[in-house]
């Protein structure tokens, strides 16, 4: 295809991923490297400790240049904080030569009208991808030729906090002498990911589970129709067991891995786990469904707050193809039953699709983002080739 | 005619104000009490202690601060605290009870304040701290300053009783100004002060005394929360418990069905019926779960009229009763020196809480998250373990 290999990173709250993908025939891609090292200096996928995550990133970078066998100079960034939010604008302008139909330069138009939205001056815009063109009030997917009087485009925005991009950014610029190629949001590069064009086309939300975040994308009719993040993740279930059953967060989180379940009442009453004495803190055994039950609470509460805002943006009835869970989090015993009572529609977890190569990257939930974040970056890279298209107007917008 | 017990009380009371907040409370307890306790101001700023009306007034931190306060630095704040250290105790001797009014998030209510009631519990006194938590819009930083205040007062005070200033606002409407919502705010703090300071001092028709205050405070666990309701004229009596059961303090009555010890002022004048009392206590005891202790006192101010007033303190856990030396104390007792003997199983009994249920209300338990930026969603903060939120007891 003569596309050069493409680097996808993504720096979490509990894990930095590197992979270098290439892509083949049929918009399939096999992934030729992978680097992973366990993350510190992030906290709710905002970077805290910048000497710390460095190091991180550097390890990281270093094993998937060794598996690859090539030198990684630039890198496409996936971006999942919690600030990450989304609006849907629309533009409209009136149609004044009805007779030839709407032309490219209106579509041209309408899109930047779509486009530009006031924020306050700490946010910017990650993504503006175009739903769906109106003309004269009915929905098409492509407007050229009608012949109307206005033409409307509805553009979803997603807008993060500047000053996380901006750091992680210049973190890899200034520090590491690494190119930014794109930004992109990680709940959109997961979707990318482990979706089939027919669940997209069916309805469907994705739930990415991260450390430290989550981020979800919905698409309704084969439209990309509300995203969003929260800054509660994989590390607030732990630290809610540390706390219930005072016990260290090691302790918590090896609990939570083994023995968790977001579903409490499959649990045996009085069934009791021993937990080993480790230094400072005594053994003692807790009971199996007090953790099951701290698990079930947060993670109803997290799912409650998702389904809260896609009712809200009106697309909660339009998930027809259900739920997909991915992330890390998504392992986790009983949560695809709970997300099936909460969100009452099916649910699956979902795994990179389409991809070969390395197995270890191509068959975990906790790779989708940055799995998906080559695909985002390969089909960039394609229609740039093919000159940019106004339907085609997924693209991600960086600016210093 | 109680004239000798009344001003015996008054002067083993004591309520304190630390920094701008707790002083501007202190000052609207000033203008409406007459014969109240002692009223004491400190700040670090010389110009606000100038114009409060507190009866005794003094300024910390001279040297660090020069009085003119810390600038929000609760650091500075705890160290003018611990430099006039001494002198807070002698301002104390002798006293039964201290109530420990400020406002938490700047820098000397948040970071003086735990210091003075350690000072306070020191000299042996009993420490009631009413806090109140910042408004939203006061920010971030002053949040997470005031919940490591919150958690640093619990240290220190017998009961901490905190008022998250939000839940008020919610309560003042879309319209109130944030000058109304601090008075409103300053308003129930010295309400709260003084239904129970009243509650210790005058005889009503139920009497509630020192050793059962007392006994509240050591078996109720973690922070309490508190509200207050008013009612005038002939639905008075349903009126302020309504106002008081449905408060937005309380999560519009949520708190009160789950909280095990329950502290009830009811206050009125000569003119209250044991009637109204009785249906004051029926409709509380059928917002409260049946296991709860519900502990409840009157008082007759003949300067009231027309008025009832409901104070509710309610704390989510009960421990029992762990000594049996409560039998100890009686109302005679408060004058006597039995504070020092109390005061070493109360301290004990704050530092082996481990296996007991901890401190409840939002925003306290933070774990990992307590130094990094909060995840607020609708005002709540979910870094807090959701059980905590939703007082879901959890087998242990």
């Amino acid at each position: 295809m003569g596309l050069a290999p493409i680097v996808a990173l993504e720096i979490g709250t509990s894990k930095v991923v590197a992979l270098v993908g290439e892509l083949r025939e049929d918009n399939h891609i096999v992934i030729t490297g992978m680097g992973e090292h366990a993350s510190a200096g992030v906290r709710k996928g905002e970077m805290v400790d910048f000497e710390n995550a460095r190091i991180c990133v550097k390890e990281a970078l270093g094993a998937a240049e060794e598996t690859a066998q090539v030198a990684i100079h630039q890198v496409h960034l996936a971006l999942s904080g919690g600030s990450i939010q989304s609006l849907v604008n629309r533009g409209t302008i009136p149609i004044t030569h009805p007779e030839e139909g709407v032309t490219q330069d209106d579509v041209d138009q309408v899109t930047e009208l779509a486009r530009s939205v006031n924020l306050p001056p700490d946010r910017q815009i990650l993504h503006s991808i175009g739903q769906i063109f109106y003309v004269d009030g009915d929905r098409v997917a492509r407007p050229e030729h009608f012949e109307c009087a206005t033409l409307a485009l509805d553009m979803l925005i997603l807008h993060a906090q500047n000053s996380h991009i901006r750091n992680t950014v210049r973190l890899l610029r200034n520090d590491m002498n690494l190119d930014v190629a794109d930004t992109a949001f990680g709940g959109l590069c997961s979707a990318l990911a482990v979706l089939t064009p027919e669940q997209k086309e069916g309805g469907v939300l994705v739930i990415d589970l991260g450390g430290g975040t989550t981020t979800y994308t919905a698409y309704a009719a084969g439209i990309f129709g509300a995203a969003g993040a929260y800054a509660i993740g994989g590390d607030h279930v732990t630290n809610d067991i540390a706390l219930a059953f005072n016990i260290p967060r090691s302790q918590a989180e090896q609990l939570k891995r083994d023995r968790g379940s977001a579903i409490a009442e499959d649990t045996t009453p009085n069934q009791r786990i021993t937990l080993p004495a480790e230094v400072g803190y005594p053994g003692r055994n807790v009971s199996l469904a007090g953790l099951h039950t701290v698990i079930h609470l947060r993670m109803t509460e997290l799912f409650q707050l998702i389904l809260r805002d896609i009712e809200r943006k009106g697309i909660s009835h339009q998930i027809g193809a259900g739920i997909v869970l991915t992330g890390g989090g998504a392992q986790m015993k009983g949560l695809i039953k709970l997300a099936e009572r909460v969100f009452r529609a099916p649910c699956m977890v979902g795994r990179p699709v389409g991809f070969s190569g390395l197995a270890t990257a191509t068959e975990r939930p906790e790779c989708s983002t940055a799995a998906g974040l080559l695909r985002y970056a390969f089909k960039n890279a394609t229609v740039a080739r093919r000159r940019r298209r106004f339907t085609d107007v997924l693209r991600g917008i960086f600016g210093t | 005619m109680r004239r000798a017990e009344n001003s015996m009380a008054t002067s083993r009371i004591g309520v304190v104000g630390v920094g701008g907040g707790g002083c501007n409370a202190v000052d609207s307890m000033a203008a409406h009490w007459e014969n109240g306790p002692s009223l004491i101001a400190i700040n670090t700023d010389q110009q606000a202690l100038n114009e409060t009306r507190a009866t005794t007034r003094l300024k910390i931190g001279e040297q660090l601060t020069r009085g003119m306060g810390t600038g929000g630095d609760t650091n500075i704040g705890k160290l003018s605290a611990d430099d006039d250290f001494d002198t807070l105790q002698g301002l104390f001797q002798g006293m039964d009870l201290v109530f420990v009014v400020t406002t938490l998030g700047g820098g000397t209510g948040t970071g003086a304040a735990p210091v003075v009631a350690r000072a306070a519990h020191e000299t042996g006194a009993m420490v009631i701290a009413f806090a109140t938590l910042p408004f939203q819009f006061e920010g971030e930083r002053r949040m997470s300053q005031a919940r490591q205040g919150l958690l640093e007062l619990q240290d220190h005070a017998d009961v901490v009783i905190a008022i998250p200033n939000q839940s008020l606002f919610a309560s003042a409407g879309t319209t109130a100004t944030a000058e109304e919502a601090f008075r409103q705010a300053d308003y129930f703090l010295s309400m709260g002060v003084f239904a129970i300071w009243k509650l210790l001092t005058q005889r009503g028709i139920i009497n509630l005394d020192f050793a059962t205050l007392r006994m509240v405070a050591r078996c109720s666990g973690g922070t309490s929360t508190f509200s207050y309701g008013e009612g005038h004229g002939s639905t008075r009596a349903a009126d302020a418990v309504q106002a008081a059961l449905h408060s937005p303090l309380l999560d519009n009555g949520q708190a009160l069905a789950e909280s095990e010890s329950i502290l009830v002022s009811i206050l009125g004048g000569s003119d209250m019926s044991v009637r109204e009392v009785e249906s004051i206590m029926t409709a509380i005891e059928g917002a409260t779960s049946k296991e709860s202790h519900i502990h409840m006192g009157t008082a007759i101010d003949n300067s009231w009229k027309d008025t009832v007033s409901v104070t509710i303190v309610a704390s989510r856990f009960w421990r029992g009763n762990e000594e049996p030396d409560d039998k100890a104390f009686s109302e005679s007792h408060i004058e006597e020196g039995e504070t020092a003997t109390a005061t070493p199983p109360r301290r004990k009994k704050k530092k082996t809480g481990a296996t007991q249920p901890q401190l409840i209300l939002e925003g306290f338990s933070k774990g990992i998250f307590k130094d990094v930026e909060p995840t607020i969603v609708d005002s709540e903060d979910m870094d807090v373990p959701t059980f905590i939120r939703r007082h879901v007891t959890v087998d242990k």
